[in-house]
């Protein structure tokens, strides 16, 4: 408790000591407007401090300030918001408020200048040329729709509208990390235009010790082109195409106490276009948007499962998804009226066909297969024919889903009353084919010279399918204050849809395997795959404060969630190797989130997101033990972000000091609560010279070399975690003419 | 052992000879039949185990006058690995509308292979239309199901 302790007594003298100091408060503008940024959003208000909601805005000056170049370097600098750095980028596991999904779908929505994302495959991406992000927290799902229950996190790029120019940036890390970006923004009039372009290279950090080479490196390169256009008739049209590679190694797990040692590749390759078209109008008592995208992914996932040196087993995933998506929004003018509404109409289409081979290798049979095979036979033992044996799995999994949603509002005098209300439908259907072709021979103990060699086939298609209709709620009432902030309180509540288990398949074949040779059981495939929605009540009191007078702003948040159904990865027993999701029966969780901003003086900006949630299990039984009271598992109970940025004039320019303090935890790595990663602390620090036109950066993350863990899995009764990065530099030069 | 062949006769007494006739509607014929029941273990310690919800098989040759007789998942004992259990061409004989089995001994098959190390003795059972009852001895154990459609 003391780590987390520190940097928040450190934080709270460092303002006494700028006081002490200062000659005259600083005016509260320089804190409030810092966050004041052009409205591009289509289904939020004009501010989105007067929402009721829990929201960090993380703006183009502090995203440059803080080094973020991807989703991930916005963990922790929104309370209660924690998404690890492990894996590759097709982990893109989030956490808030104490949900969250390891695999398929997430919990939190990503909408990228108002265009939906429909693939988590696709969260973690290279991040260039934005204007803000914004991380809402608590269910979305009125205005979101599925997968938004714990939040939704909205990304806005620059507009060629608003800037002019070259933006250019060349950076140089820790494990030969290059990163190139360039941009061009343009504008004629009622056109304006942006090509950017960019490309990332990086040998890595982590090395595995079975060939001494290092295995997260990563190459990754990407373009966009944005086009925007006000017609004579007063239409906005928006497109941005956007496409990028990505080809990477990843995958740092170590045993526990052990080392990275294992000897069959792992990486993950994407490829990924997209095109987003937004048309607007303003008429003169309403506002009409429609946003169209069409998005395709190639995902290719390579995995030598059992993370050890033995031959077990290995994965190949390719996944093709195509999406289209169409969202129609009306809502009323801003005006002087009392009430106003918004009226939507969203559907969307997906398909993802996926062929995932699972390769066993001689360690994989003999272990998993032949050991459990002859351990209690009386009669025979068992070899196997082939030194490999390929289970081919093939799945398509189209997904349908439907929904319309009304927002209505009243102010009477300082008090805002707003009812939601969202009818979602969604339908999705898992068709899999499954094909194994194997022989093994039983010789029988008695006489060896009796042999039976058994042909061992098994051909799986089948056919399942699920549908859901959501009717989801909000309440919320806001209570204004003028130039002093709001408070509000709300109820919502969030969904998560269902889906399918595909990564138990090869669980599922190995038994079935095991089945036709007469040991086991049969596998209801059914019951194994599917797995069903997830529901959370929300209620909330918040609130967003200024003191101008001290220079400070504030904002604040208490939360109560009930999980119904609850969406958990668990680790099946025994000398299995899949995860699978599991609906954990209910879960509860409550917790605050608290955000501040302090200037001092003109030159000295403290910053300071604190989230803290407890989330336990209220019934959960696997079949073999009860969880209630325990945490669940990979959630954070804390996360803390501290930084101050101090900035004063030399020679053209500034020179802007910085220094900040991340820290998350306890987290518990499964539910039986037995292994916990305790609270830890990072510091950085940063030093930049800036000018009107150019910027020199020097960053250094986790300066005490600090060791953590970001990711903890079981696999075939071997644990294993994934480090954090150890201490890492980089210096970045920043064109903007 | 003689535990064992009271039970068989009993069944065989209730069931087989019942004066009882089902309707006519169930007459047994040819179709895979599954019953689902108990199963009650008795070791060579006289220690009795149950297991529920077992499912067992037959299905019906009328031509040869065999039954095939599959006991799926069956564990002897508690922490044993269930086992898929398949005894073919069981012959049987026609009594008041119940297939009556009495076998002396009989090597069942797992996994498509012969076990001749799980022996099966004295196996007795009756099968009608509606329900399954089956003793019999393996290794140590003495194994009584009753199952129903």
């Amino acid at each position: 408790m003391y780590r987390l302790l520190l940097p928040i007594f450190l934080f709270v003298c460092l303002p006494l000591l700028g006081f002490c100091s200062m000659e005259e408060y600083s005016d509260i503008d320089t804190v409030y407007y810092l966050e004041h940024v052009s409205v591009t959003a289509i289904k939020q208000g004009v501010d989105l401090k007067q929402e009721p909601l829990s929201a960090s805005l993380i703006s183009r000056s502090k995203i440059d300030s803080y080094g973020i170049t991807d989703l991930k370097g916005v963990s922790t600098l929104s309370p209660n918001f924690y998404m690890p750095d492990y894996g590759s980028r097709t982990t893109s596991s989030i956490y808030v408020r104490g949900l969250g999904a390891r695999i398929d779908n997430p919990v939190i929505g990503l909408n990228v200048d108002n265009v939906p994302i429909l693939s988590k495959d696709n969260f973690d991406f290279e991040m260039a040329d934005i204007e803000r992000i914004e991380v809402l927290r608590g269910p979305q799902s009125t205005m979101y729709g599925r997968n938004t229950m714990a939040g939704a996190i909205n990304i806005y790029t620059i507009s060629p509208f608003n800037y002019q120019g070259i933006r250019a940036s060349v950076s140089y890390g820790s494990g030969e990390s290059y990163k190139l970006r360039a941009s061009y923004y343009g504008r004629s009039d009622n056109f304006a235009y942006a090509l950017s372009g960019y490309y990332t290279q990086e040998s890595g950090l982590w090395e595995n010790q079975y060939d001494n080479q290092k295995l997260d490196w990563e190459k990754l390169g990407g373009a966009r082109l944005r086009l925007q256009w006000q017609t004579l008739s007063g239409f906005n049209i928006d497109n941005t195409l956007s496409f990028s590679m990505l080809n990477q190694g990843g995958y740092a797990y170590q045993q526990m106490d052990g080392e990275i040692n294992y000897n069959d590749n792992c990486g993950f390759d994407r490829m990924n276009l997209s095109n987003g078209l937004t048309i607007s109008k303003d008429f003169e008592n309403f506002a009409f948007s429609s946003i169209t995208s069409y998005q395709y992914t190639d995902n290719a996932l390579e995995l030598d499962n059992d993370f050890t040196v033995l031959d077990y087993f290995t994965l190949n995933q390719d996944v093709r998804e195509h999406a289209l998506t169409q969202d129609v929004i009306f809502r009323s003018r801003e005006s002087q009226n009392k009430y106003s509404w918004l009226f939507g109409v969203f559907g969307f289409a997906e398909s993802s066909k996926t062929d995932a081979p699972v390769n066993f290798k001689q360690d994989g049979i003999s272990d998993l297969i032949l050991d459990n095979a002859n351990e209690y036979n009386p009669q025979y033992s068992y070899a196997w024919l082939e030194d490999n044996m390929l289970l081919e799995c093939l799945f398509d999994i189209p997904t349908v889903g439907a929904s319309v949603y009304h927002k209505s509002s009243f102010e009477l005098g300082r008090w805002r009353f707003s009812a939601e209300l969202r009818l979602d439908y969604e339908y999705s259907s898992l068709d899999y084919t499954n094909i194994v072709s194997t022989a093994y021979r039983a010789t029988d103990k008695y006489d060896q010279s009796v042999q039976y060699d058994v042909d061992l086939d098994i051909y799986n298609n089948d056919f399942i399918d699920q549908s859901f209709l959501e009717l989801l709620p909000k309440l919320s009432v806001v209570y204004t204050m003028p130039d002093r902030g709001m408070f509000y309180g709300s109820f919502s509540k969030g969904y998560k849809a269902g889906g399918f288990n595909t990564q138990m398949f090869s669980d599922v074949l190995q038994s079935q395997l095991m089945y036709k040779m007469g040991v086991g059981t049969m596998s209801d495939v059914e019951e194994i795959i599917s797995y069903k929605p997830e529901y959370s009540y929300n209620y909330e009191l918040g609130g967003n404060i200024a003191w101008p007078q001290v220079g400070l702003a504030s904002s604040f948040a208490l939360f109560y969630i009930d999980c119904k159904n609850q969406q958990l990865t668990v680790f099946p027993d025994g000398m299995t190797t899949g995860r699978m999701m599991t609906n954990a029966g209910k879960t509860r969780s409550y917790g605050l989130e608290l955000s501040v901003q302090k200037s001092i003086a003109k030159n000295l900006m403290l910053n300071l997101d604190y989230g803290y949630t407890n989330a336990k299990f209220v019934d959960y039984d696997d079949g073999t033990e009860q969880y209630a009271g325990k945490y669940v598992p990979y959630a954070p109970s804390n996360t803390l972000s501290l930084r101050a940025d101090y900035n004063f004039a030399l020679w053209k320019g500034d020179i802007v000091l910085g220094a900040g303090y991340r820290g998350v935890g306890d987290i518990y790595w499964e539910q039986t609560n037995s292994i916990v990663e305790s609270f830890y602390g990072l510091w950085d620090a940063s030093v930049a010279y800036k000018t009107s036109g150019y910027s020199l950066a020097f960053k250094m993350n986790n300066m005490t070399n600090t060791s953590y863990n970001t990711f903890y899995f079981e696999s075939i009764e071997n644990e294993f975690v994934q480090k954090g990065n150890p201490r890492t530099f980089s210096i970045t030069l920043n064109i903007n003419i | 052992m003689k535990n064992f062949k009271l039970v068989g006769i009993l069944c065989l007494a209730l069931f087989a000879f019942s004066c009882e006739k089902s309707d006519g509607s169930d007459t047994l014929n040819e179709d895979l039949m599954s019953f689902t029941g108990e199963v009650v273990v008795t070791s060579s310690s006289s220690a009795v185990e149950n297991f529920d919800n077992a499912v067992f098989t037959a299905e019906l040759d009328m031509d040869a006058q065999t039954v095939d007789i599959v006991m799926i998942e069956i564990s002897f004992a508690t922490g044993m690995p269930a086992q898929t259990m398949t005894l073919e061409d069981v012959p049987y004989t026609l009594v008041n509308d119940k297939a009556v089995i009495l076998v002396d001994s009989i090597i069942p098959e797992i996994g498509g292979l012969p076990y001749p190390a799980y022996t099966i003795s004295d196996l007795a059972a009756s099968i009608s239309t509606d329900q399954m009852l089956l003793s019999f001895s393996c290794i140590s154990y003495t194994v009584v199901y009753s199952g129903e459609i």
